[in-house]
């Protein structure tokens, strides 16, 4: 009987490591169900564990855009237009491209076709981004080889990030959250104190990251920007905007979402101002939606998420399509040949 | 992996389990595989410095247990050459360049190596080398089981921080069947258990504020780094012997018994009873392997004294290859030959003095050298030292907690402290008061632990 537990035991123990240590496991589990969305109360929660910033993560539903022919969108953005959130449909494009700042790529630009540029980025890492030149599509005149990445056997058997993994595979149930929830009260409420990767507003009534609200770093809302940076990243912008352009694109516009801060919490320090400024230097290839959010702060951003609500991201939707509109219009009376010939 | 860890408590749990279905044969190859994959997780091409250094080691047993004469002695001397050599070499290496480079600028430049320091280098090289001394000595057989003296070298539980075990307390236990017992379990989870406490709940507690004040010693006030310091004091301490704790109970647990690696040290009433119950292993290994073959105290009075002080400075830079390391350890070396001058010349004058001032002199005395543990160098460590000295009642307490956390961490070390002083062994024997002191613990690890990934400092060495 001892050494049927035992025996047990062994073989639990070490299949609950062996899906710590695989990805692929994980993802498995969590096609069958067994594994829950450890984000699906929100990112900010899901690092606070706070119940009073509890709530569930909406899914938006909308109609598809109507259908743009001979329209290519080639993206490069952050988690707000990933490709969970933000599809090929809400824009009604031909061929739709989204690819994140981290990564590279090569492409071919269909000469038959208007090839757009989008770049967006949250306000946080604007400056970090729009500081040096925009180089994470590369033109060129053939699809290079996909090599899939080598992994060394090594990294196989001694895998990185495990604790990440077990922590999620052990205690993102319902019932463990339970406990984290009452841990996390329990340090807010005794000690003041929260994830460092979290703060929260001076009245109390929001979330946010703390790369918003950290001065110490220039990702903060209220992190001093001086008029010489301002420039430069206009300059950066507008340099990367004419390299696509004369690498074949038809049109770059950007898109600086602000942060949950600026919106929520402007008067919590002393706001920067990033997005106006910025925008009202890249004039009409913006998209903007900060005037938007400022008049209803409350109704654009998820409460436990870093993220914009079903609200906000449709209100930048229709922004964003709005301006492809006018892109695309500009270039039929440049060239009105477009329209039909192409 | 780092103790306080998902992972350690799988690997953990599914060792222990499987140690205990097997036989003989197959428990020693089980824990050995499992040490090394436990090493490797930190980074695996180092596994090859262990592999070198055992290999040397097994052989240099056997052929000087066989030699006779000089012989004898030149085996030990490569042996103890190579273990020294990899230290030197990994741990040292760079520290001599730097200071070569900048005290001899106008002789040969020296490069500096660019690579992470073995993890647990200065201790299982120690160990290897006690087993050598002691072949040598005869007080120890060679170890004919290549297998059985790897895993004396490697046994996970102590493999990266200690205790430094003697051959003859461990060797044998590789050679015995234990069966398994529910006293040794609860004995070495109530252990485990303790040392966790200590480590995730008081430790990384502290080190907050510690981290506060000395990373910012320049805005930090006298107060701040006063108590930043008396907070370290308890810092390192849990830190260390939590360690210890989980090392020994996780050991204990298979029912090996490891040497206890601490004794209540803040209640000692002298610098020469602190080291007998701090880092007991590591002193003791001092004591017998480098302050008794220069001498001992059978040298003059004076002899004696320099090697102490040169015992104790080696031991210094043994923690670190940094200034402050190798002051630290001399400062404990003056400490002691202070003391011991002071007992030659007035005899009966440490009589006069009340217990509790000794133990309280004997603990100011320690947390100041334990500015030079903690600073990340000298000019730092004398700034905040000055700053200490010269603190004003009108400075303001900066720190990062608010003051019921404050009061939390003192109530913490008041913990600590009764614990050392009235209940040195928890109690295991009646299951009901072990498993709800277990699970308050447990409890307290869970709600009150800081989960940062704090490496045990004890790691760097």
């Amino acid at each position: 009987m001892r050494q049927a537990l035992a025996y047990t035991l062994i073989v639990t123990l070490s299949l609950l490591w062996l899906a710590g240590c695989s990805s692929n496991v994980q993802r498995w589990l969590g096609t069958q169900g067994v594994l829950p969305d450890d984000y699906r109360y929100g990112d900010l929660y899901r690092l606070s564990n706070l119940s009073r910033f509890k709530a569930g993560r909406s899914t938006c539903f909308r109609q598809a855009h109507t259908l743009r022919p001979r329209v290519h969108l080639y993206v490069i953005g952050d988690s707000f237009l990933e490709e969970t959130r933000i599809k090929k449909e809400d824009f009604g494009v031909e061929k739709y491209t989204y690819l994140h700042w981290k990564d590279s790529t090569q492409i071919v630009l269909d000469s038959n076709a208007v090839n757009l540029l989008l770049i967006e980025t949250v306000e946080r890492h604007a400056r970090e981004h729009l500081a040096k030149a925009i180089r994470n599509y590369r033109v060129g005149n053939s699809q290079p080889e996909t090599k899939a990445a080598k992994k060394d056997w090594l990294d196989f058997v001694f895998p990185t990030n495990v604790e990440e993994k077990l922590e999620r595979l052990l205690f993102s149930n319902d019932i463990a959250l339970y406990f984290r929830e009452l841990k996390a009260e329990l340090a807010y409420r005794w000690f003041g104190r929260l994830n460092d990767q979290v703060a929260i507003s001076k009245d109390g009534l929001h979330l946010f990251t703390s790369m918003d609200t950290d001065t110490t770093t220039n990702r903060s809302s209220y992190s001093h920007l001086s008029d010489a940076e301002l420039r430069q990243l206009a300059i950066s912008a507008q340099e990367s905007k004419l390299f696509y352009q004369n690498a074949g694109f038809d049109g770059v516009i950007f898109s600086i979402i602000p942060n949950k801060a600026s919106i929520l919490a402007p008067f919590d320090g002393n706001y920067n101002h990033l997005v106006e400024k910025l925008e009202s230097r890249l004039s009409d290839s913006v998209i903007s939606v900060y005037g938007i959010f400022t008049q209803n702060p409350s109704d654009f951003y998820e409460k436990s998420d870093s993220h914009w609500n079903c609200l906000g991201e449709n209100t930048w939707l229709k922004q964003a399509n709005l301006l492809i509109d006018k892109q695309l219009s500009q270039k039929i009376q440049t060239y009105p040949s477009i329209q039909t010939a192409k | 992996m780092l103790f306080n860890s998902l992972q350690f408590l799988l690997f953990f749990g599914v060792v222990t389990l499987a140690y205990f279905q097997l036989s003989w044969r197959g428990r020693w190859v089980l824990l050995l595989a499992a040490s090394c994959y436990f090493y490797m997780v930190f980074k695996p091409e180092y596994i090859l410095i262990l592999a070198v250094t055992i290999i040397v080691d097994y052989f240099a047993g056997i052929w000087i247990e066989q030699a006779s004469g000089p012989r004898r002695k030149a085996i030990l001397v490569v042996s103890l050459i190579s273990n020294v050599g990899f230290l030197a070499y990994f741990k040292y290496f760079n520290f001599f360049a730097q200071n070569l480079n900048k005290f001899l600028p106008h002789t040969q430049h020296f490069e500096l190596l660019d690579y992470i320091l073995p993890i647990g280098l200065s201790f299982h090289t120690f160990q290897a080398m006690s087993y050598t001394i002691e072949v040598y000595r005869g007080k120890q057989a060679a170890e004919r089981h290549f297998g059985i003296y790897s895993l004396y070298v490697m046994f996970y539980p102590q493999l990266v921080a200690g205790p430094i075990e003697r051959p003859q307390n461990l060797l044998p236990q590789f050679h015995t069947q234990f069966e398994y017992r529910w006293e040794n379990l609860k004995e070495g989870l109530m252990r485990m258990a303790w040392g966790f406490f200590k480590k995730v709940v008081i430790a990384d507690r502290l080190s907050v504020v510690v981290d506060a004040a000395y990373n910012h010693h320049d805005s930090s006030n006298g107060l701040s780094l006063l108590i930043a310091t008396f907070f370290f004091t308890f810092q390192i301490y849990c830190d260390f012997s939590g360690y210890s704790d989980i090392a020994i109970g996780a050991a204990r647990c298979m029912g090996f018994k490891l040497m206890d690696n601490f004794e209540a040290p803040y209640q000692s009433s002298s610098i020469s009873e602190f080291w007998r119950r701090w880092h007991i292993s590591l002193s003791t290994w001092f004591r017998d392997y480098l302050y008794i073959p220069l001498g001992g105290n059978r040298v003059g009075f004076w002899r004696a004294n320099f090697n102490l002080f040169l015992v104790f400075m080696v031991s210094g830079l043994w923690h670190g290859a940094k200034w402050t390391f190798v002051i630290w350890g001399s400062l404990h070396g003056i400490y002691l030959v202070g003391a011991r001058l002071r007992d030659y010349f007035f005899p009966k004058l440490n009589q006069r003095i009340p217990l509790m001032i000794q133990v309280g002199t004997t603990f100011v005395l320690v947390m100041l050298t334990w500015v030079f543990f903690r600073a990340d160098g000298t000019t730092q460590a004398l700034q905040i030292l000055r700053k200490i000295l010269a603190f004003s009642a009108s400075d303001a307490l900066l720190t990062p907690f608010n003051p019921t956390e404050m009061a939390f961490c003192v109530l913490l070390i008041g913990i600590l402290l009764a614990k050392d002083c009235w209940f040195p062994q928890l109690p295991t024997q009646r299951n009901a008061p072990f498993w709800a002191i277990l699970a308050v613990l447990l409890a307290a690890c869970y709600f009150f632990g800081l989960y940062n990934s704090n490496q045990f400092i004890y790691f760097q060495f």
